[in-house]
């Protein structure tokens, strides 16, 4: 299948001449390739990857194609119906007619704002159903608070969103103010904010100082709001990574973490291009206010409280940070010799250790470790002497050492194995009776070097000339650089450091735990005037990024530049320049020449409109993906967007406004046997309400739906009690109510595009027998007692429940069903009225959607 | 398979896998038997997930004593220990994750069980009686020293990453036996283990695959199972879903064909068998004293019983956890605390065994002993009588299933601390246990995501030495 649509695509796009080849060489897309910079760089000596991959229908520019002719001119209202009647007519289908009234206005309110309709004003329909009263409703609905919180809802999902941390260590594992990235949301698709914008904010709202206001930090949540997986920033990176390549470009550079992608132009350094930037992205302890300075004054003593909390916790890391690299340098013999000593013992890179308070910090033992393995493999000058003398046999140690020193002077070894002189001085100057005494002469000849150093800049401050750059003697220098420049250990920032790490002790580990609990307790007590946004912000030092092979942290390979994924050089073909290169990421993929964004939200949208994507792998439009249905249509929304300002809201209304959204979504016998999967859209789908919107519903007929939008997520939200939209209900990552699941919202783990759609029998267990239905049973029962006829009953349950007048046909059944029990009182007390009032909510007519 | 009126036309593939309910696995078993139809290529498309070969078992109890019990004082012997007591030992040091310093001696005595003479310590002899039916993994290994990522990587294949667990593998490869019961029980009284229902979520699969956690502190079923009770009588309930079939028939009358409202129909008819037949099966009440006897009051006597109870009735994967926390947990007064767990699952443990075997269940039921990682040779600072974590090598056991009986597999070194001899990985494990189930790690995957996902990752070996 897969073969096949690349065969056609590559045939519409790049002409005859190759494509027989191409369709040959797809054969062998699953060979893994290293993409190489020659290769990128000049368009001679294309691999076959390189020609499959330009090919590729989602790598091409976007296209602005013409909407076809078609024969049955009348049906089209807009061009969409072109592009989807031009492949109807070929495969002699007829689109279906349009849905009656009530259908469209049950679609279109659900598709908007995931009520029913008869929360909106729009009674007008009713009585007319022309194309203009149509439009009218869709701005009505466009413009109800409601329809920010619907597709909130599927970001959300995209977004991987959660209240909670998932597993941490000792950290508390609520965020607390997750909801204000969640209502960022709401209110960004409520005020039309233009798509780049949106993605722009996302993902550097931070950078954007004054060009956005200050409440837009909140849009990092995006970033930070995902599993904290515990508090591995690889793994963390590697989330923020997904999210980002996924969500909003549709490509899975994730894979690129441990190789280079198997089947999409991403190389492992182009993984470790994007993990720069985010490893150089850190979130401040302190959280922004959302009301930045417009704190009210009886709430100014409460906030200060939550800033001296999170001011605390700093400092107790700053200082734990200090202290670790003062002792980094009183104690860099130490740290030397066991990391020497380390490097042919078992690695413990993967896993924390628990230590007393006054040993060596594991971390940068670790990061010694690596360090002499970098100078033994980059054959550095300054530690050649270290490496050669730590093979020496302990026995007659003195003799081979001064031997071997005497030798790597030797001019022809020297030619291949430069050697420190400095260093080389020195030591021969030693009496060298073991290693350790190698390694004290390396750390005195750093405080020699450091003196002559320090000598240096005090002579040039008291001379009132500017300070040196270097030592005069550039070996000195050397020396001195092997040790302080920002590879060393010694020169680790602090966001080196894995906080957590920094306390392996159990006595530390009560402090931080200490903080961290009042930080959390505080922060659950404020009230939502003093709402945080989870923000973040460029490192003061950048950390280069290393390529880890295989993922492995403990193998670090090549400094890679911060910048964007290199095949698509035309859209960023520079290293990244200003800090992180967050902002230039972003820019990068809003930008008009970036063949992916556009098409990826257009199609994301489509999917929600018509229960299946143009594209139906919606994060993933590499070589793996399914190719569209309507490639021309598929670009054709995406140019249509751009040209729009990025309006979502504009681009619901030409696709509501389309014939082909508003068919209907009977089936039918030729329809079935030609194109089962209505992958032409010969009529609507079927959708069957997810999980929020079945719930919304259920509160919603019974008249209890607590309509207010915002704020903080409800704890114990499944309890009778709470009446709010599921939406807000608080989501625990490590314990999601398995009801949730069972109704297949996404695990909130990773982003997610599409949802199950499973029919299990918990999903009726929950209708038949869990306390919210039975409670919105009882109520709409109770409402139905009040009328004062049956027949009047039982129309106001349908009217409440399906929104209309129960059928001729249907009538008999309901009486006949109500006469027979009401001679039999439950036990319990539920009343006829309650069980047909059940029997409604849990049809399938409630449950979905024409 | 039957012709029901759901497949009177033809089912796309998107229909034949939300339609089922039971997801792909159920398409898999669905396409074993199926003759014909136009439906066969959208099962073919899923061949991937068939069982390759003929299964050993058919259902799973994974008996998790979460904390790491410790199996120098169980099921690996090493005298070594107690003659170095309170000594630095001769081997290699290896990084405990606390302070540890010299041997700690087992405080328990091991004898020969069986005729294939496995020694096992005095704290099972009640289930060593059984030792003929169980092989005896001793060079189990993982990955780090720590509960959370350990629990992970045993129950879902790795230490961090989100996956989904071993149970709901199981049921997407092979379906239900039972439809009117979940396909994955998870027992676990008094609340959750660490790391809570991370350990049987259902995570990128279907949520039908999650496992239905049951508090077994409870005895009485309506609190044990969620919505399972209605407050209508037996026959209110009838006529109410009676009802709402006719409605939705005529709903679905006049909208042409459509496989979702079809299922979603017969759907509530399987969710009303369920109730009593869930109701049934947890009633303990309906066993035979005798039984209740063997099994003991205890609480893991009231958790194995029920486990029976489960496999008989088809649940496919029974997991019966200790209790919530990690009571195995044992850095100090080991021994106190190995005599009152080990004496509250021995007798039942025996029970069970015998209670199987004597339905003739055992052969096609695979049970599985262990925690997530074992407990150091070393005695832990300061107290220095427990044992700290220690995942290079510790022990679980396997019975029944199609497992060799009656063996020991691989070796630790000398003093128990790493598995030297045959090392099994938790990977290996699990590609062990699909094996016996008839099916192939490498080949029950799933896409999401972007890519392929297995159990194993891109790891695991079938351990065919332990296979019948």
């Amino acid at each position: 299948m897969q073969r096949v649509y690349v065969f056609i695509v590559t045939t519409l796009l790049i002409g005859n001449s190759i494509c027989a080849e191409t369709a040959n060489l797809s054969t062998k897309v699953s060979a893994a390739r290293v993409v190489q910079e020659s290769h990128l760089n000049g368009s001679q000596d294309l691999d076959e990857d390189q020609i499959l991959w330009r090919a590729h229908w989602a790598f091409q520019p976007i296209q602005d194609p013409q909407p076809p002719a078609v024969t049955c001119e009348d049906w089209p209202q807009n061009d969409i119906d072109h592009f989807i009647l031009a492949r109807l007519e070929q495969k002699k289908l007829s689109p279906s007619p349009r849905a009656n009234q009530h259908t469209l206005l049950r679609r279109m309110s659900w598709d908007l704002t995931g009520l029913p309709y008869r929360c909106e004003p729009h009674g007008r329909l009713l009585v007319n159903t022309d194309v203009h009263s149509i439009d009218n409703v869709i701005d009505d609905l466009l413009a109800s608070p409601h329809y920010g919180e619907r597709w909130a809802r599927h970001w959300l999902d995209l977004a991987r969103y959660a209240d909670t941390k998932g597993y941490v260590f000792f950290e508390k594992p609520e965020y607390r103010v997750a909801y204000t990235y969640r209502d960022y949301v709401i209110d960004s698709l409520n005020s039309d904010k233009p798509y780049d914008q949106f993605v722009l904010e996302q993902l550097a709202a931070d950078l954007l100082e004054g060009e956005v206001p200050l409440d837009a930090l909140a849009g990092l949540g995006f970033v930070t709001i995902g599993p904290r997986l515990k508090n591995d920033m690889h793994d963390i990176i590697a989330d923020r990574i997904d999210v980002v390549t996924r969500g909003l470009l549709g490509l899975t550079v994730g894979c690129a973490r441990c190789h280079d992608h198997k089947y999409d132009p991403i190389s492992m350094a182009d993984y470790y291009s994007l993990y720069g930037v985010f490893r150089n992205s850190v979130e401040p302890i302190h959280l922004p206010f959302r009301l930045g300075d417009q704190i009210p004054a009886n709430l100014q003593s409460a906030a200060d409280k939550i800033r001296q909390a999170a001011l605390d916790l700093d400092r107790h890391y700053q200082e734990k940070y200090d202290k670790v690299m003062r002792d980094a340098q009183t104690r860099l013999a130490d740290y030397l010799a066991t990391a020497q000593t380390q490097r042919s013992g078992p690695d413990t890179v993967l896993f924390d250790v628990i230590v007393d308070g006054d040993d060596l910090s594991p971390q940068l033992l670790r990061l010694w470790k690596q360090y002499l393995e970098d100078t033994q493999s980059n054959g550095s000058p300054v530690f050649h002497p270290w490496h050669v003398l730590a093979r020496v046999q302990r026995e007659g140690f003195q003799q081979s050492a001064s031997q071997q020193l005497q030798e790597m002077m030797n001019p022809e070894r020297l030619h291949v194995q430069p050697v420190n002189r400095w260093v080389w001085q020195y030591l021969m100057q030693q009496s060298l009776e073991t290693f350790a005494d190698v390694i004290q002469a390396y750390v005195q000849l750093l405080s020699k070097t450091d003196q002559q150093w320090q000598t240096l800049v005090e002579n040039a401050t008291l001379a009132g000339k500017s300070p040196p750059h270097t030592l005069p003697d550039p070996s000195q220098e050397a020396y001195r650089q092997a040790f302080h420049h920002p590879y060393s250990p010694l020169g680790t920032p602090y966001h080196g450091f894995q906080l957590l790490r920094l306390f392996p002790d159990r006595e530390s580990q009560k402090k931080v735990k200490e903080l961290n609990e009042a930080l959390d307790a505080i922060r659950a007590q404020a009230p939502v005037e003093l709402a945080q946004m989870l923000t973040l912000e460029d490192s003061k030092e950048m950390i280069p990024s290393r390529v880890l092979e295989r993922g492995n942290p403990g193998m670090q390979a090549q400094v890679v530049p911060r910048r964007f994924i290199r095949f698509f050089r035309a859209v960023s073909d520079q290293p990244f320049q200003q800090g992180s290169g967050r902002l230039e990421l972003a820019q990068a993929i809003v930008s008009p020449a970036n063949p992916l964004t556009s098409r990826v939200l257009v199609n994301r949208i489509w999917q929600q409109h018509f229960g299946q994507g143009l594209v139906t792998t919606p994060s993933d439009f590499g070589m793996q993906s399914v190719a569209p249905s309507h490639p021309q249509l598929l670009d054709h929304l995406a140019t249509w967007l751009m040209n729009n300002n990025w309006s979502i809201k504009g681009l619901h209304r030409y696709i509501m406004q389309s014939a082909t959204y508003q068919q209907q979504s009977i089936s039918h016998e030729l329809g079935e046997q030609t194109d089962p999967d209505n992958s032409l859209y010969w009529r609507m789908n079927r959708r069957r309400l997810d999980f929020e919107s079945m719930r919304d519903g259920l509160l919603m007929a019974s008249e209890q739906l607590d309509l207010t939008v915002g704020g903080k997520s409800i704890v114990e939200g499944m309890a009778t009690t709470n009446r709010r939209r599921t939406l807000y209900v608080h989501i625990d990552r490590q314990n999601l109510s398995s009801i949730f699941r069972t109704f297949d919202f996404p695990p909130p783990d990773v982003s997610s595009s599409t949802r199950n759609n499973t029919t299990v029998p918990g999903q009726a267990l929950f209708l038949m027998n869990h306390p919210l239905v039975l409670s919105c049973a009882k109520q709409l029962g109770e409402m139905a007692q009040t009328c004062s006829s049956d027949t009047l009953a039982i129309e106001c349950l349908y009217q409440h429940i399906l929104q209309r007048d129960p059928h001729p046909e249907e009538l008999p059944e309901v009486r006949a069903y109500l006469a027979a029990e009401k001679i039999q009182p439950s036990p319990e007390q539920i009343t006829e009225w309650q069980a047909l009032a059940q029997v409604l909510l849990m049809s399938n007519e409630f449950q979905f959607v024409d | 398979m039957n012709h029901s009126n759901a497949w009177d036309l033809p089912c796309s593939r998107r229909e034949m896998l939300t339609r089922s309910g039971m997801g792909i696995g159920m398409l898999a078993l669905a396409g074993l038997n199926a003759g014909s139809g136009s439906s066969q290529a959208a099962m073919r498309n899923q061949a991937k997930v068939l069982p390759l070969h003929q299964p050993k078992a058919k259902q799973v109890v994974h008996l998790f004593m979460n904390g790491g019990p410790s199996h120098i004082d169980t099921f690996d012997p090493k005298p070594i220990l107690n003659k170095f007591h309170g000594k630095s030992l001769p081997n290699p040091s290896m990084p405990t994750e606390r302070k540890t310093a010299g041997a700690l001696g087992s405080p328990f005595q091991f004898k020969k069980y069986g005729e294939c003479g496995t020694e096992v310590s005095e704290l099972f002899h009640h289930t060593a009686a059984h030792v003929d039916d169980m092989c005896v993994i001793r060079s189990m290994f993982a990955d780090i020293p720590n509960h959370e990522p350990s629990l992970l990587l045993m129950n879902c294949g790795d230490n961090t990453q989100p996956r989904p667990s071993f149970g709901s593998w199981v049921n997407y490869g092979l379906g239900s036996l039972n439809e009117n019961l979940p396909g994955f029980v998870v027992l676990c009284p008094n609340g959750f283990p660490v790391v809570g229902p991370k350990n049987w979520r259902s995570a990128f699969l279907p949520g039908a695959f999650q496992g239905t956690h049951i508090n077994t502190k409870h005895t009485q079923v309506s609190k044990l199972l969620e919505n399972i009770a209605n407050p209508q009588t037996p026959e209110q309930q009838r006529h109410q879903l009676n009802l709402l079939k006719k409605l939705n028939v005529q709903h679905q009358q006049t909208r042409g064909h459509d496989s979702q409202l079809e299922a979603r129909i017969q759907s509530f008819e399987l969710a009303y068998r369920m109730q009593f037949e869930a109701t049934d099966c947890f009633d303990l009440s309906r066993e035979p004293q005798y039984i209740r006897d063997m099994y003991g009051e205890g609480l893991q006597g009231r958790q194995l019983l029920l486990t029976r109870r489960l496999l008989e009735r088809g649940v496919r994967f029974i997991q019966v956890w200790h209790g919530a926390g990690q009571e195995w947990d044992h850095h100090n007064n080991i021994e106190q605390g190995m005599r009152k767990l080990c004496g509250q699952w021995d007798r039942p443990l025996a029970a069970l065994l015998a209670d199987l075997k004597q339905r003739g269940m055992l052969d096609t039921t695979l049970v599985l002993w262990g925690g997530e990682f074992g407990r150091t040779p070393v005695a832990e600072l300061p107290a220095l009588n427990g044992r700290d974590h220690n995942h290079y090598g510790f022990t679980m056991w396997l019975a029944g299933g199609g497992v060799k009986g009656g063996t020991v597999h691989g070796a630790t070194d000398e003093t128990g601390f790493a598995a030297v001899e045959n090392r099994v990985h938790v990977h290996d494990l699990h590609a062990t246990l699909l094996h016996l189930l008839g099916l192939d790690h490498e080949r029950l995957t799933y896409r999401y995501a972007g890519r392929d996902f297995r159990l194993t990752d891109v790891h695991g070996r079938v351990v065919r030495e332990i296979v019948r």
